[in-house]
């Protein structure tokens, strides 16, 4: 018990510290200093001379971009995690039962054929028409794989992973088909959504995300119980008193809701709901109750360092994001793969 | 106390358990008999409601299970299936805690963990409380599911009935474990409790158990005393095989013999 409130706290601080750091990054420099004097000057609790090129650069720019690289990772990891003890396998993420592909394609699908009617870099409209229909992508192909795995009045999982796994070709597919039809403005439209970006940030989408994030971890912190439970098995849960099916329920529908928010400004970006928990579960076991906070602030650390690395890497052009969480996720989703069978 | 009343129960067209009925009292440990196949997992499965009978109906208190959820009946029913696969590692004494999870919200009390020591004492588990519960054997993982099924009835409501229902609870323990699981589980019953043992050892069952429900092909073949109900045509009906049944030299209860026999037996 001590070792992993060690763990939390130090990510806790991590996460902070990153928070600063890593928005002092880039083509203009913040120290850590007047990153505190700039806050302090805008929330009108210091009256100082203050560069007013960084506090824009700050305030518009890289705070937005920052918080919204902290809040998605920490909500894509707890969503993992979350998804991991439902289906009761490692090898869960947010992307493996489809609502991350469902998103993007009907993304792609938005971009290609409404393209006619909009200039989607400029109009507010199109943005808007864009970001509902990703999320709106994330809670249909939820509720097919839901429908379809429901048999009776539970949920066959294994069903659930293969339908997955089927959406995820299917999406592909559909995505390709797309990729073929678009000219080169879209084509990269396509390429932001299926690599993901946080260019895009501004106030009102950290906000949105924001919302979706603090919806998940107000629900999935209070449950460490019976995602402890169901380690044992559906029905040895059942026989504890947990209440499983509500917990299948509120885990999907909290999954589209995070999973499909933040594909819909930021695009995919996969392999962190899979490696974050594997990560925290090797260094302070697999206790739900201190799995899902440590792996919501280790989703935020991770997730705010790669974003720095993708916007400075080959600065001034970006790295997708999606792209690098893929180099550091694909060599973990191995590793497992390995361990399990090495296992049986 | 428990009572079960005409059930069935039939996955597609093949009958598993037919008209099964059958009641039990306060303090009583009944185990469970019949080959592979005759319906005995499938009746814990009925009275864990983990499956509903397709006729007839459960009563516990004389209400029936069919009106009462799992988490109602997790305070004072507790179940150890076959077979637990834990998806995800965790150290023994955590597992244990398990069993307490309907009696504290977020944090375990005093009261839970002290159930937890107590019930990993009785099964002889305590000596591995901070190991990894897959670095255990077989029948050292048995012992600790049934040290968190134990912990999840420990000290509730002295004053109300219990119902613990155990699948092939000996399977992988040695003998003295086997016989220290049938100790507890007879202390168990006489403190007003009802428990319900799938077993295959009959003599075990003879020694320890105060009734045997004895199932063939789905439907009860007898219902009683071990005396009563381990006859030779019975079991001989129910296994198909060779059996002989004699009286226990020193437990006093039948004690029976498998297999072919050779025509003379006698003095040389």
């Amino acid at each position: 018990m001590q070792r992993s409130k060690i763990i939390i706290i130090t990510l806790a601080i991590a996460t902070l510290v990153s928070l600063v750091l890593a928005s002092g990054i880039g083509a203009v420099h913040i120290s850590a200093l007047e990153w505190g004097q700039l806050l302090l000057y805008k929330l009108g609790w210091w009256q100082g001379e203050v560069d007013s090129q960084k506090l824009a650069v700050l305030w518009i720019i890289r705070l937005p971009r920052v918080l919204t690289s902290v809040l998605v990772g920490a909500s894509l990891a707890i969503c993992g995690t979350a998804l991991q003890g439902l289906f009761r396998n490692p090898l869960a993420e947010p992307s493996i039962i489809g609502i991350s592909a469902g998103a993007a394609f009907s993304a792609s699908l938005v971009i290609v054929f409404a393209s006619s009617a909009f200039t989607f870099a400029t109009s507010w409209l199109a943005g808007s028409l864009l970001s509902i229909a990703t999320f709106g992508g994330a809670v249909l192909s939820t509720l097919f794989i839901f429908a379809l795995s429901r048999q009776k009045y539970k949920t066959n999982v294994t069903v659930m992973l293969l339908g997955g796994i089927a959406i995820n070709a299917l999406a592909a597919a559909g995505t390709g088909i797309l990729i073929f039809l678009a000219d080169d403005a879209q084509l990269r439209s396509i390429t932001f959504w299926t690599l993901g970006s946080l260019g895009g940030a501004t106030w009102t989408t950290t906000g949105l995300i924001a919302g979706a994030t603090f919806t998940s971890l107000v629900f999935l912190l209070r449950l460490p119980k019976v995602f402890n439970a169901l380690s044992l098995g559906e029905q040895e849960a059942r026989h504890i008193g947990m209440p499983v099916e509500r917990l299948k329920t509120q885990v999907i529908i909290l999954t589209a809701l995070s999973v499909g928010i933040s594909v819909a400004f930021c695009g995919v970006i996969g392999f962190v709901g899979l490696v974050v928990p594997h990560i925290l579960r090797l260094v302070g076991g697999a206790n739900f109750r201190y799995l899902l906070p440590a792996s919501a602030l280790g989703g935020a650390l991770l997730l705010c360092w790669a974003d720095a690395i993708s916007r400075t890497l080959v600065a001034p052009a970006e790295v997708p994001i999606g792209v690098i969480t893929a180099l550091m996720g694909a060599p973990v989703f191995l590793l497992i793969l390995y361990q399990q069978k090495a296992k049986v | 106390m428990l009572q079960v009343e005409n059930i069935s129960f039939r996955i597609k067209s093949k009958h598993i358990l037919q008209g099964v009925s059958f009641e039990t009292y306060p303090g009583e440990f009944i185990a469970v008999l019949g080959a592979n196949g005759a319906g005995k997992s499938t009746l814990i499965k009925l009275l864990s409601q983990e499956h509903k009978p397709f006729k007839g109906r459960i009563l516990w208190k004389k209400r029936a299970l069919r009106k009462t959820s799992a988490q109602q009946m997790a305070s004072e029913r507790a179940v150890l299936t076959q077979n637990i696969h834990m998806s995800h590692d965790f150290p023994v004494n955590e597992v244990v805690l398990m069993g307490r999870y309907p009696h504290f919200k977020n944090y375990p009390q005093t009261k839970d963990l002290e159930a937890v020591k107590a019930t990993m004492q009785q099964t002889d588990t305590l000596v591995f409380r901070d190991r990894s519960y897959a670095s255990l054997s077989g029948g050292e993982k048995q012992r600790v599911q049934l040290a968190r099924a134990l912990a999840q009835l420990h000290e509730v409501d002295h004053h109300s009935s219990k119902l613990l229902l155990l699948d092939e609870p000996l399977n992988n323990l040695d003998v003295k474990h086997q016989h220290n699981c049938l100790r507890l589980s007879q202390s168990f019953a006489q403190q007003g409790n009802v428990l319900l043992m799938v077993m295959h050892d009959i003599n075990l069952a003879a020694m320890y158990a105060h009734k045997i429900l004895l199932l063939h092909q789905g439907q009860v073949v007898g219902f009683g005393t071990p005396t009563e109900v381990l006859t030779e045509d019975k079991l001989s009906l129910c296994y198909n095989f060779p059996v002989k049944v004699e009286h226990h030299p020193y437990h006093h209860c039948p004690a029976v013999y498998f297999g072919n026999f050779p025509k003379a037996v006698g003095i040389n």
